[in-house]
């Protein structure tokens, strides 16, 4: 099914959000994929953009790539309408909240669905728009944030995509996909994080990112190249490298 | 007792030597800038960088260097939407590129731009507002980021921001409460120890002294020592009154009230 991109109004985002509610107490509801073209709920947005229910996102990459290529058409301001990420999270419910084995849905929080307003809590965690947003910045050489399924973005999008310093670099995005993307397995390489150990994991996620806090207060991060960046690391991350 | 070191001898450069301002004349904004920076003694051919930064949107200027301040051609905001240019933020930075590795000499952070009417001109920001959705709440501080105490509004309301530019009511009951919050945080709750030594005398290196001095000019005394727990209470409630003095929330109200 094809529709026309629109937004959720101030109302349109109540019901929406009305109804993330009610299906965390009765997941078996009926999704109100009406809602989408009700012009109570929902206004035109500035632009084109068409988008397709029959389009399967396999992982975040997926998920980035189809809507860098569908809202090219659209003011730039609309990107940060949060009712055009809420109504594509309807229009792609499915997906966003699939049903579990048993045969119901169990929405996790509202800022999943609805994107959350500034910088603070839950801004780094739309299902949608954060992969748009990671693959508009830094296209397939975020592998490494973006692999994952489009529910589960897992511990290093937490870790990296929730700090601006880290997130808006190419070359520590680069680096972060050359030590930690596995590429034969298509996925994060096993035991980047360990949360029991995670302050003193030599070479961890987690230890990445202090590292660049460190080398922070000496270099100008932003213009080290790759090879530049690969090479201040220490040896701790070498591991990685071969493997 | 809050002590820095610096092993890197990086020289932290002023705000008020930073003029930094957005031109909305044209299209497409773009930033202005005017540094003072020749007294750092910096060598000239230190590289300045502007970086303009706003959630995930980051774009960066080249300046030319400290003995060649060159204002670049293309210094378009455009990566930032209208709403993004409400809390940008910039950072100065000069960079000695002579090693393979650019390294920091000095550096400046959080700048914000030259208001319109320039009232804020050039000053640190006491207070960052960020947009959230919390519920049926309406506001609430956060005060764990490391850079400036947050006041949070609530994302459900139609216009927020309009909520903190024109509504009196918010600003008679709200703002004389976050001068409260603020101040016991830092010295009934947190462990730390401030001293006015830490003072450089123009900038403070962390928020909590910015507002620990924000206080004592308005209580024309230096806050009490943490352990001294009447006095400290007593320091803050002081300084509340004395907002609600400078700031005439008593006469705001009553002008809001007879309105209504």
């Amino acid at each position: 099914m094809k529709k026309t991109l629109r937004a959720f109004n101030d109302l349109g985002i109540s019901r929406f959000r009305y109804f993330l509610e009610q299906l965390r107490i009765n997941g078996n509801l009926s999704v109100p994929f009406e809602y989408l073209e009700d012009t109570a709920l929902t206004t035109s947005v500035d632009g084109f953009a068409e988008v397709d229910s029959n389009v399967i996102f396999s992982s975040r990459l997926d998920a980035g790539k189809y809507f860098s290529d569908v809202l090219k058409e659209i003011n730039e301001n609309e990107v940060e309408n949060i009712g055009v990420w809420a109504w594509l999270s309807l229009f792609f419910f499915d997906q966003v909240c699939p049903k579990n084995a048993k045969g119901f849905m169990n929405p996790g929080q509202d800022y999943r669905y609805i994107p959350a307003k500034g910088f603070g809590k839950g801004a780094h965690r739309h299902l949608l728009k954060i992969p748009f947003i990671i693959y508009k910045l830094h296209g397939d050489n975020a592998k490494v944030l973006l692999v994952s399924k489009i529910t589960k973005p897992g511990n290093i999008n937490e870790e990296i995509v929730s700090r601006q310093k880290l997130i808006t670099n190419p070359s520590i995005v680069s680096v972060l996909n050359e030590l930690y993307y596995d590429k034969n397995e298509n996925k994060v390489k096993k035991g980047i994080d360990d949360k029991k150990k995670i302050l003193t994991k030599k070479g961890s996620l987690r230890r990445f990112v202090q590292i660049i806090n460190q080398l922070e207060l000496t270099y100008d991060i932003y213009s080290l190249t790759f090879d530049g960046l690969l090479d201040l690391l220490p040896e701790e991350f070498d591991v990685w490298l071969n493997n | 007792m809050i002590r820095k070191f610096n092993y890197t001898n990086r020289i932290k450069i002023k705000r008020s030597d930073l003029f930094i301002s957005i031109d909305r004349s044209d299209r497409i904004p773009r930033i202005n800038a005017d540094l003072r920076i020749e007294k750092y003694n910096l060598p000239i051919d230190g590289v300045i960088y502007i970086e303009a930064y706003h959630r995930t949107k980051f774009e960066r200027f080249y300046f030319g260097t400290v003995g060649n301040f060159t204002i670049p051609e293309n210094r378009n905001l455009n990566s930032f939407t209208i709403a993004d240019l409400e809390d940008i933020r910039f950072r100065v930075k000069i960079v000695d590129e002579r090693n393979a590795h650019g390294c920091i000499l000095a550096l400046a952070e959080g700048i914000s731009p030259i208001s319109e009417d320039k009232r804020n001109a050039n000053r640190f920001s006491l207070l960052g507002v960020d947009l959230e959705d919390m519920g049926n709440r309406i506001w609430e501080l956060d005060l764990e980021k490391p850079d400036t105490p947050w006041l949070k509004i609530n994302s459900r309301l139609p216009d927020p921001y309009k909520l903190l530019r024109n509504n009196e009511t918010f600003f008679c009951m709200v703002y004389p409460e976050i001068v409260r919050q603020i101040l016991t945080h830092i010295l009934v709750i947190i462990d730390d120890e401030y001293v006015l030594e830490d003072f450089n005398g123009e900038d403070c290196d962390s928020w909590e002294l910015c507002w620990l001095l924000f206080g004592h000019k308005l209580s024309g005394k230096k806050w009490p020592h943490k352990n001294k727990e009447e006095e400290v209470r007593k320091w803050i409630e002081t300084c509340v009154e004395n907002f609600c003095r400078s700031q005439r929330i008593m006469q705001r109200m009553l002008g809001v009230l007879e309105e209504n």
